[in-house]
């Protein structure tokens, strides 16, 4: 995981405060997980296409066109919320990670982390739930979850399975 | 020893049940096992079934399928030795870092048979590894082995020992089933192994079209 981390301190340096998702907040939060070498973030003003070439980051011509950066590392880029958590509150409850001497990279919080994954609720979102309740789950705010949800039924079924995760 | 046969025919009533469960990420014994088996002694003889072949875990009052419970069940029958193996899996750890997989890497017991998350990425590069699954025909010598080398059992560690059933007849195959049987982000390994092996293996299982059309796309674009 670690060429992915460099790679989004470098991400982070070309393109400014974007907010990685998917496996790498995952790893941010848990250092501990597995990943398919592509590195999903979310930006508050769409970065224009002119602005990515000038950087050397370049598109595929195959699959769905995704973007590349100049080192090869498929990325995503996503311009609204995400499952469960809109784009405003990915960015007021982002977190700075520091990397040892390198620099920051932004990440989606803890709460919108396990809200989004809890939504998709796809294999590979429940095992990184698992993860995150094995060793997160003290550090969870639960106000913050129910703030983002806006849904007491919602928020108390996360609750509940995250305690499950927790110990199974 | 039951056949796999028995072993289905005897859980049955448990897989059904599990079928008619909606998708949902943990249950209540109450709220949503007891509508469909009718009681609540009835609830809990499905569960122990299913508990028995690996496919749910039951913690007080709530429960968890595993989603291999869902597929067909001539695929099913073909998961039972790889679920049992993994529902009786023992995880050792030492400094809980890399270093622990070198060691075992380099001192694998005659016979073993890497799998999952070590095998899947030799044979796709999909998905990075994490934890070292290695089938083991002894068990009991392999965990004694590793606890004369300070390993300790517990729940976090990265090194998982699988009691190997029998001869594993097709490496490919048995990589597949048991990421099937494992779920989680095994599935996308499946998925992964499938696309670039599936002309060397007749079974195929049942997977979400959208993690289909993910693994694929990922494997086909190239910057």
């Amino acid at each position: 995981m670690n060429n992915i981390v460099n790679e989004a301190l470098q991400i982070t340096k070309e393109l400014g405060d974007v907010i990685f998702i998917g496996a790498l907040a995952t790893y941010m939060h848990t250092k501990n997980t597995r990943d398919s070498r592509d590195i999903d973030f979310v930006v508050e003003n769409q970065i224009p296409d002119d602005e990515l070439i000038s950087k050397n980051y370049h598109k595929s011509m195959t699959g769905k066109q995704p973007w590349f950066t100049p080192r090869g590392f498929k990325i995503d880029i996503y311009t609204r919320g995400i499952p469960g958590v809109s784009l405003d509150k990915i960015v007021e409850n982002s977190k700075k990670f520091t990397i040892k001497n390198k620099g920051e990279i932004r990440v989606l919080g803890l709460e919108s982390l396990i809200i989004a994954k809890h939504k998709a609720a796809r294999d590979q979102d429940i095992e990184d739930l698992k993860n995150i309740a094995m060793h997160r789950l003290s550090q969870v705010d639960w106000d913050v979850v129910q703030e983002i949800t806006n849904d007491e039924f919602t928020t108390k079924q996360i609750k509940t399975d995250m305690e499950f995760l927790s110990k199974n | 020893m039951p056949t796999i046969r028995e072993i289905m025919s005897t859980a049955e009533s448990g897989i059904r049940f599990a079928s008619k469960l909606a998708p949902k990420i943990s249950y209540s014994v109450k709220d949503d096992a007891v509508p469909i088996a009718g009681s609540i002694s009835t609830a809990y003889r499905r569960l122990n079934l299913l508990e028995n072949l690996g496919l749910a875990t039951v913690y007080r009052s709530q429960f968890q399928i595993n989603r291999a419970a869902r597929q067909p069940m001539h695929i099913l029958e073909k998961l039972i030795p790889s679920l049992i193996a993994l529902k009786n899996a023992r995880r050792f750890g030492r400094r809980y870092h890399i270093s622990d997989i070198n060691f075992v890497k380099n001192n694998l017991p005659d016979e073993s048979f890497i799998t999952l998350d070590y095998r899947a990425w030799d044979i796709t590069k999909f998905q990075t590894p994490l934890d070292l699954y290695v089938y083991v025909t002894d068990i009991e010598k392999t965990a004694k082995f590793l606890k004369n080398n300070d390993f300790s059992e517990g729940t976090k560690g990265h090194v998982v020992l699988l009691q190997k059933h029998s001869d594993i007849k097709n490496d490919i195959e048995q990589v597949y089933l048991d990421c099937i049987a494992k779920g989680g982000r095994s599935i996308l390994d499946a998925i992964a192994i499938e696309l670039k092996y599936g002309e060397q293996f007749d079974i195929k299982g049942r997977f979400n079209i959208q993690d289909i059309l993910k693994v694929q796309d990922d494997m086909q674009t190239t910057s």
